[in-house]
């Protein structure tokens, strides 16, 4: 019996009464005790049944008592920060929704593709507006634009593995399909070299170029887009090598129009080898190269049958070690010979001052 | 070695890993008081049923062997609180139980004025066993609080019993039995103060002499 004053004390009286009642000595029958005590002994022999109900209960129970505990309960938290953060991070990155990065700008119109039902051989033309997977975009369209007004590309589409040479999918065969050169993009190459958000629009414009979208398109109207993504990604990797090296292309039967049409672009697989490139060459070519790409821009033009002349051996590019192509100045322009099964060749007209100063800045030997 | 007994948690614990002789041991700490507890609330009217609620009432003790834990009560109280339950239940469904709301909403339990004023004429509370005059008069006043008893409503007659026999304290008592603590108090006041009324505690010259023709009787 507790002190508490609110407490009743037990009537002495009645409880003398209580104790010395008749039915003090009452006691269960034997029979009836020793049925309890049966009872008992066969149920100790099984193991009890515990609910799961009861379980938790018990569980949470004893979660409640040693939650209290700091340490303990540090550490429950912990665990459960740990677990909501690695749920929220397991497909990548939460992607932040503030303000637009250049990282998520997209090249769509850096894209240029030429309609399907073009003919191979046409000149340069204007690809209409419209589907943009189908039809080529503003060739003219410059880069800035692509930067303000393009959806992401990084997870738009897969990159597609390169086809082999020679092995071109039939509706590659329409990319071939004259599109405007996007010489802005070569045209934006120095600054982009010092930008790495452009840097990165670049890729992924060059990304766009290498096929990753519509096979239908035609992409990198551009020659040397990929060589110099290559050199913007990777400078080291690109190697501006003066004198006849190789063989050079026009001593090798070039393919006639349609087999140049059925070959992949050479934007697209120099750009392949750029990016699987990992060679660390170096070269003090790349300014000049960068001149050549700015001055011919908006001039490319696919050439079924290159005409050199003696004296021209151009200049070869590697990219990581690889020849990509050579690049030749003739006496109206610049050509581009990709490397063997690579792609159609190029040419670029340009004047004669332009040729007479890119002439003397050419890397020599 | 230590004489001090196995307290009845340990048991309970060990008889739920399947020791049944722990069971046994709790069985004969108390199962004479559980007994005489359940006749005493159940009353003569329902004697009959005593035999079924003690057993019931340890058949759930064997049952809840796993999922007991000793939640701030002893093991006794929780044995006689389940007894009570029990034969709460048995009295509901024999129709005897009286309810005991009218009492509590009347006026409060009859008091004597002057303090001291019950069992003035009686002797003293025998502190152990007295000789054999008082032995015979204080068994013959047990069978009057019996006879007292069984008028009291089975509420208040439960928490008598719980009080005084099993030694609940108020607070106690009124948790076990879902109560609140001034309800379970005003149910041990108007208890005590029948049962004082009726044993003649208030009655001048009537103490002993009752008692003796009541026993006798």
């Amino acid at each position: 019996m507790s002190d508490d004053p609110r407490e009743v004390p037990p009537d002495a009286h009645l409880l003398a009464a209580l104790r010395h009642a008749p039915d003090c000595e009452a006691a269960p029958p034997p029979g009836l005790s020793a049925l309890i005590l049966a009872q008992a002994r066969q149920a100790a022999a099984t193991p009890p049944h515990v609910p799961w109900a009861r379980r938790w209960g018990q569980a949470l129970q004893a979660l409640d008592r040693w939650l209290p505990r700091p340490a303990l309960g540090g550490a429950v938290a912990t665990v459960a920060l740990a677990t909501v953060i690695g749920v929220m991070w397991r497909g990548g990155p939460p992607v932040e929704r503030g303000e637009p990065s250049l990282a998520d700008a997209t090249v769509p119109v850096a894209v240029p593709a030429a309609p399907a039902q073009a003919p191979a051989p046409a000149p340069l033309q204007q690809a209409p507006a419209g589907d943009s997977h189908n039809e080529a975009p503003a060739p003219q369209a410059p880069i800035a634009d692509t930067r303000k007004a393009a959806p992401p590309v990084r997870s738009a589409r897969p990159a597609q593995p390169a086809p082999p040479a020679g092995s071109a999918p039939p509706a590659r065969a329409a990319a071939k399909a004259p599109a405007a050169a996007p010489a802005q993009v070569a045209a934006a190459v120095p600054e982009a070299f010092r930008s790495a958000e452009l840097a990165d629009v670049l890729a992924s414009a060059q990304t766009a170029a290498s096929g990753a979208f519509a096979p239908a398109s035609a992409p990198a109207p551009q020659p040397l887009a990929a060589v110099l993504a290559a050199l913007r990604d990777q400078p080291a990797t690109v190697q501006v090598l003066a004198g006849p090296r190789n063989r050079p292309r026009a001593e090798a039967p070039l393919a006639s129009a349609e087999a140049a049409r059925e070959r992949p672009v050479a934007g697209e697989h120099l750009t392949r080898k750029a990016l699987a490139s990992a060679a660390a060459d170096t070269s003090d070519g790349h300014e000049w190269l960068a001149q050549v790409a700015q001055a011919a821009e908006g001039r490319w033009q696919p050439v079924a049958t290159p005409v050199l002349a003696a004296g021209e051996p151009g200049h070869v590019i590697q990219v990581g070690g690889v020849p990509a192509g050579r690049l030749v100045l003739t006496a109206s322009g610049v050509l581009w010979l990709p490397s063997e099964a690579s792609g159609p060749t190029w040419q670029a007209s340009l004047d004669a001052s332009v040729l007479l100063a890119l002439r003397a800045q050419a890397p020599r030997r | 070695m230590s004489d001090t007994p196995v307290s009845d948690d340990v048991l309970m614990r060990a008889f739920a890993q399947g020791d049944a002789t722990a069971f046994e041991q709790i069985y004969a700490r108390h199962h004479a008081a559980l007994y005489r507890f359940v006749r005493r609330v159940l009353g003569p009217a329902c004697a009959a049923q005593a035999d079924e609620v003690f057993q019931d009432t340890w058949l759930k003790v064997v049952k809840a062997r796993a999922t007991w834990a000793p939640q701030g009560a002893a093991f006794r109280t929780w044995l006689f609180t389940l007894a009570h339950h029990r034969a709460i239940d048995c009295l509901r469904k024999s129709g005897r139980e009286i309810s005991v709301e009218r009492d509590e909403e009347d006026e409060a339990p009859w008091e004597p004025a002057a303090a001291g004023a019950a069992w003035s004429l009686w002797p003293a509370p025998p502190a152990t066993s007295g000789g054999a005059e008082d032995q015979v008069f204080w068994r013959a006043a047990g069978q009057r609080l019996l006879d007292c008893l069984d008028t009291l409503p089975a509420a208040q007659r439960s928490v008598f019993l719980l009080h005084h026999e099993d030694g609940l304290a108020m607070d106690e008592l009124a948790r076990v039995l879902e109560l609140g603590f001034e309800t379970a108090k005003s149910r041990l006041r108007y208890a005590m103060s029948k049962l004082r009324t009726c044993m003649g505690a208030y009655l001048p010259g009537v103490a002993q002499g009752s008692v003796r023709e009541g026993a006798a009787t």
